[in-house]
């Protein structure tokens, strides 16, 4: 139920992701983060959430399913394995879910491509950290060349990466690959997660390499650099840092600084996939009609949108 | 299992497993070329000599093929099927690597009739391979795990994450010297460690990049190690592995027993060299490099192809690549790598003894504007210290993340004495190189 002309949200799991997400869904002024959940009480994700002032619960998807009345958006911060459930169980409430685990489950949302798509949607996928840096340029060097085949490879610093994404990297190979079969259209996808332990921690990396006809440089490198224009309105520390291209073949790689409050600079894999799940949120709020005249006024660091839906943003 | 509790007769010291990935770590060597001729020959040569597990795949293992690793000649189906046939006596090993491979890719291999099957991940992060080792246990086949680039982690915590595993259900551990740095004390005091922590056979995986294959494993047998890996001719990936027909005979002149036919190896081993490589590894410049840098060695050839295209170093390239810690599968850094020093100013030193200069002062700029929030255009190297305003107490900070990053003392009164940033940059790169392992661009947290 939007209340103040903001959604009500919940976010489901206090690990790396679930803590950073809930610090941005409270800056927001779309959104109303009203619960943080996770299994047990005294975790370090839950006492940062208590410290920003966020209402806690210890129950896991029970504490939503008690709640008094059901929240507008769940974010799912668990892991792939437990998605489904969480999905079957929320259905009935009329809960958008918001999944940030490679679960596969939902319709699949990286915001410069399909973000309009994620209004009527009731359960939107985030895909992968790599699919959400990979995806928009390959969308757009896939739409200038043909190109047969792609690989996408991703380097995350040790520390970024919790416990869900560690029992889920089957998953995320195989989400990311499917999910670049869908967006490029290209059939042979292949998906690699490197995960590095060097200190000072490596900044996230996404190396795509593509073999294909006619990859031109300049054009290549445009497309590249004109899709990562469009992440960076969301996710400002999106950068190309290698492009290279010579007929068949084609590479390019790209780093993600996380720009947030709560994220070391490195862990942008962190803060891509949430800045991600951000703007779909506020998409969804945007198109469930015009907040009222009393809306808190905006916050500093709050993100623009880089889908307008066809509504004005509320200002 | 372990050959001290055998007798203390020193003609029978026990049994050692003898664990042959030939047809595996040897792809790296050949770029994933090898025929199904080639595989069936090797592996009914092996199988004669009494090798206990030949072990196959693509250099990365299984589901590895790929423009980052480079593509294999065969499918996984197609190796493991030939190779299936061939053994009649020997077990068929299969590697795979969490986030290269996935489960259907170990569903496959099982189904193709793999023995032994070894999950590894970077020696720091063993958790990756828990719940792969868990579908290995439920599906009753025999299920490793192995921890790569083992130079970059200390004992204590290379005989913790042996313990992880052992809790994820892993039947045996070891670890792969992949950058073939070890020098024979650091093996001796990993096996030694691991094997106080865990009570499953424990394994050594040596490369030969400073010729150190051979000592290092019979160091490992010594400390406690049950299987060691070698390779016929060591053939395998950057200088090659510890070599099988050396190995072995060594192994058994010690009194170590292997169960294998020293005769029929020595055959097998010729069968190698004549079948399956245009010749055997060497220990050329290169590979002396990448053993002292600690770089994965299955980046010999991408390494070689990219500073061939940019026209730079490939020893500088190794260095570089030792700095930034890259572990094995970061091949898509090596571009990076090349680039930025193509772009390098002409004239900069060599890395090894002494630190590139230009290098330590962009590190150095680096950690002044992002740890301690100097502004970027006054950090120039001719910058004197109330310029860039480094008081006494901004010198102590540094002092402290100069020590953490680097492994080095400097005080905070030497961080003063320095007229100019460029000096501080130079007394950084002078400690650094008069460090212990100062060969090592990069030392590792541990590395010995």
């Amino acid at each position: 139920m939007k209340r103040n002309g903001r959604l009500s949200v919940a976010v489901l799991g206090a690990g790396l992701i679930g803590i950073d997400l809930a610090a941005k869904v409270a800056r927001s002024r779309a959104l109303d983060c009203r619960l943080v959940v996770a299994r047990a009480a005294d975790t370090p994700g839950l006492r940062q959430a208590r410290a920003m002032g966020l209402p806690t619960a210890t129950d896991g998807i029970g504490s939503l399913l008690a709640a008094d009345e059901p929240f507008d958006v769940v974010f799912d911060a668990t892991n792939a394995m437990a998605h489904a459930e969480h999905a079957a169980l929320l259905g009935p409430f009329g809960t958008t879910l918001i999944d940030l685990t490679p679960s596969q489950v939902g319709r699949m949302v990286v915001p410069t491509v399909n973000g309009a798509e994620a209004v009527g949607h009731r359960d939107i996928n985030m895909v992968s950290c790599g699919g959400q840096a990979s995806i928009p340029l390959l969308h757009g060097i896939t739409r200038r060349h043909r190109v047969d085949h792609v690989e996408v490879v991703t380097t995350a610093a040790s520390r970024s990466v919790g416990r869900g994404t560690r029992l889920n990297l089957d998953e995320y190979v195989e989400t990311t690959q499917d999910a670049v079969r869908d967006f490029t259209g290209v059939k042979d996808v292949k998906a690699i997660l490197n995960i590095s332990p060097a200190r000072p921690p490596a900044t996230f990396r996404v190396a795509m390499s593509m073999v294909g006809q006619d990859l031109n440089p300049e054009s290549v490198r445009a497309a590249a650099e004109e899709a990562a224009g469009r992440v960076r309105a969301y996710a400002a520390g999106f950068e190309v840092t290698a492009c290279v291209a010579e007929g068949e073949r084609a590479f390019v790689a790209v780093e993600v600084a996380a720009g947030g409050d709560r994220i070391p600079r490195y862990g942008g894999n962190l803060d891509l996939i949430n800045s991600a799940a951000l703007q779909v949120a506020e998409v969804i709020a945007d198109a469930s009609g015009p907040s009222p005249a009393d809306a808190p006024p905006p916050k500093p660091g709050h993100t623009t949108l880089a889908v307008p839906t066809g509504g004005t943003e509320t200002s | 299992m372990s050959q001290q509790t055998t007798g203390t007769d020193d003609t029978t010291r026990g049994h050692v497993l003898v664990h042959d990935p030939t047809l595996r770590d040897g792809h790296h060597a050949v770029r994933h070329q090898l025929t199904t001729a080639q595989l069936r020959g090797y592996a009914e040569a092996a199988d004669a000599a009494g090798v206990p597990v030949v072990e196959v795949g693509h250099g990365n293992g299984l589901g590895a093929s790929s423009l980052q690793a480079g593509r294999a000649r065969l499918s996984d189906d197609e190796m493991l099927s030939v190779v299936r046939e061939a053994l009649s006596n020997s077990r068929m090993g299969v590697f795979m690597l969490p986030g290269w491979g996935t489960m259907r890719d170990l569903r496959r291999a099982m189904a193709h009739g793999a023995d032994v099957v070894r999950i590894g991940t970077h020696c720091t992060e063993a958790d990756l391979a828990e719940r792969h080792l868990g579908l290995l246990r439920e599906a009753g086949v025999e299920a490793h795990g192995v921890l790569l680039m083992s130079h970059m982690a200390s004992p204590a915590q290379l005989a913790d994450q042996c313990a992880r595993l052992v809790g994820y259900g892993a039947q045996g551990v070891g670890i792969l010297d992949s950058a073939g740095h070890y020098l024979p004390a650091d093996v001796s005091a990993r096996i030694a460690a691991m094997r106080a922590a865990v009570d499953v056979p424990v394994m050594f995986h040596g490369h030969n990049n400073l010729g150190m294959a051979v000592a290092n494993s019979v160091a490992a047998a010594e400390a406690g190690a049950d299987i060691l890996d070698a390779c016929a001719r060591g053939f395998g990936a950057g200088a090659g592995n510890t070599q099988l027909e050396v190995l072995v005979p060594v192994l058994e002149r010690m009194g170590w027993r292997t169960g294998i036919d020293v005769y029929r190896l020595l055959d097998a081993a010729d069968i190698a060299e004549r079948e399956l490589m245009p010749k055997p590894p060497t220990i050329d410049s290169v590979g002396v490099v990448s053993g002292l840098t600690g770089v994965f060695s299955g980046f010999k050839n991408r390494v070689l192809d990219v500073s061939g295209r940019q026209g730079v170093d490939p020893r500088d390239v190794f260095f570089e690549l030792g700095r930034r810690q890259a572990v094995a599968g970061q091949e898509d850094l090596i571009v990076d790598v090349a680039f930025a020093l193509k772009e390098r100013p002409a004239g900069a030193g060599r890395g090894t003894g002494r630190e590139r200069r230009s290098q330590v002062y962009e590190e150095l700029k680096g950690i002044l504007v992002d740890d301690l929030q100097m502004r970027a255009e006054d950090v120039v190297p001719t910058a004197g210290r109330e310029q860039v305003g480094l008081d006494s107490l901004a010198a102590v900070e540094l002092a402290t993340l100069l020590s953490d990053r680097y492994g080095v003392e400097i005080h905070d009164y030497e961080l003063l004495e320095a007229d100019t940033v460029a000096d501080i940059a130079d007394l950084v790169a002078e400690r650094r190189a008069a460090a212990p392992g100062a060969t090592a661009a990069a030392p590792a947290p541990g590395a010995s």
